[in-house]
């Protein structure tokens, strides 16, 4: 409570370090004014690296829930339409490779953009033009693993299961396209909401971005099961 | 303390990472494919799979994710050992009831000891996938640093398919042999 309040009420003066503040080699040495100010600083900026890179258990509770929920619609659909899953051969192989694949790369995808923004700390062109590289790199290379990973559950559903291996091949390079195309932008687009609201985006972007990996490939494969079987 | 940033692995790298990483997921998928049949006949089993799945994927990538930041302290460590303590009961609850909520919807009411069984089942899946992933990202996020390796790059990667792969087995197996 008095921490927040003087968040709210600090707004500290930084003296320009080269031209208005002396260097003193000993913390005795230093007029107490200026301590207390500096202190006031260090306080206002560690509180808010606490904020951005802590670990927020009430963010955590509330994504996780948001999930169970999202995902447990998802599980209604599921099981209403679990038949289109019977449809195709290879349908539960494709699921968690493709979802895994697409998780995997937005998770580390808004990793790389929190802590890439923490350190550089300001906007600029270049922060820009790192974002968007760094988005169409992750599509890029979630597209192409998940061409590798279609291949390998092609080969398995033809093995195991007797599936069509185009069918199958085909099944997962079109869930592949469909999720990222909508999943990833949003991905990003949630990282920069969370900074902006001074939250950790670790804590929430990663389990948000599961949510979405999880249920637009389920949805896709019902989708494209039924168009293709 | 803040460690020092290390640099991003390369496209090609990142591809080959995250499709080794992903095709160790097509073992779970195997395993549910070949259970297809008895996991379509457990109306709540079906209905909590995407809910759980999703479930233990966030935990592992927010455990990576925080073990790989290069800002993160001991205290940090601390609380994100509560927060794991605190939400997966939390989180084993919410599957439940969505689970066996969804199956009362659909006319398939299960009798208390089925209840039991299926939070029992639950629990046990996801608080062992949780604590086998903590230690895994642990051990693994050393060893990383010590190769010079960004976490980033391959930890969130790695524990994703990783939990991905133990609950799928785990529902393929229990579809099979405990319901």
């Amino acid at each position: 409570m008095v921490r927040d309040k003087q968040k709210e009420t600090y707004t500290p003066h930084i003296p320009n370090a080269t031209s208005e503040l002396p260097i003193y080699t000993d913390v005795d040495t230093v007029p107490l004014p200026l301590l207390e100010q500096m202190s006031g600083h260090w306080l206002a900026m560690y509180l808010g690296q606490k904020r951005q890179h802590g670990v927020s258990i009430q963010n955590i509770i509330f994504s996780q829930l948001l999930t169970v929920l999202v995902l447990g619609a998802a599980g209604i659909y599921l099981q209403r339409d679990a038949r289109a899953l019977l449809l195709f051969g290879g349908a539960l192989i494709v699921y968690p490779a493709i979802s895994g694949v697409f998780a995997s790369n937005a998770a580390a995808l808004s990793a790389t953009i929190h802590h890439e923004l923490s350190d550089s700390g300001i906007w600029n062109r270049r922060m820009i033009m790192f974002l968007l590289r760094s988005l169409f790199q992750a599509i890029a290379v979630s597209l192409l693993a998940s061409i590798i990973v279609g291949l390998l559950s092609a080969a398995l559903a033809t093995w195991f299961f007797h599936a069509g291996f185009l069918p199958t091949l085909k099944l997962a390079v079109l869930v592949a396209a469909a999720t990222g195309a909508v999943g990833m932008p949003i991905a990003v687009g949630m990282v920069l909401i969370i900074r902006k609201l001074q939250s950790n985006p670790d804590d929430v972007v990663g389990p948000t971005a599961n949510t979405i990996f999880s249920f637009l490939p389920l949805v896709f494969i019902l989708i494209f099961s039924r168009l293709l079987a | 303390m803040k460690k020092p940033m290390i640099a991003h692995r390369s496209f090609w790298f990142a591809i080959g990472i995250s499709a080794t990483t992903s095709s160790i997921s097509l073992l779970g998928g195997l395993g549910l494919q070949a259970a297809q049949e008895s996991l379509v006949k457990f109306v709540p089993l079906l209905a909590a799979l995407p809910a759980l799945h999703a479930a233990a994927n966030n935990y592992a990538a927010t455990i990576a994710a925080h073990l790989g930041d290069p800002r993160m302290y001991k205290q940090s460590l601390r609380r994100l050992m509560i927060a794991l303590t605190i939400s997966t009961p939390i989180t084993i609850l919410a599957v439940s009831a969505i689970s066996l909520l969804v199956a009362w919807f659909e006319g398939n009411v299960p009798s208390v000891d089925q209840v039991k069984k299926y939070i029992i089942f639950y629990a046990a899946l996801l608080a062992g996938v949780v604590l086998i992933i903590f230690i895994g990202s642990y051990v693994a996020n050393k060893a990383l640093q010590k190769h010079q390796i960004n976490s980033d790059d391959v930890l969130i990667n790695t524990t994703s398919s990783a939990a991905s792969v133990l609950l799928l087995l785990g529902f393929a197996l229990a579809a099979r042999f405990y319901f």
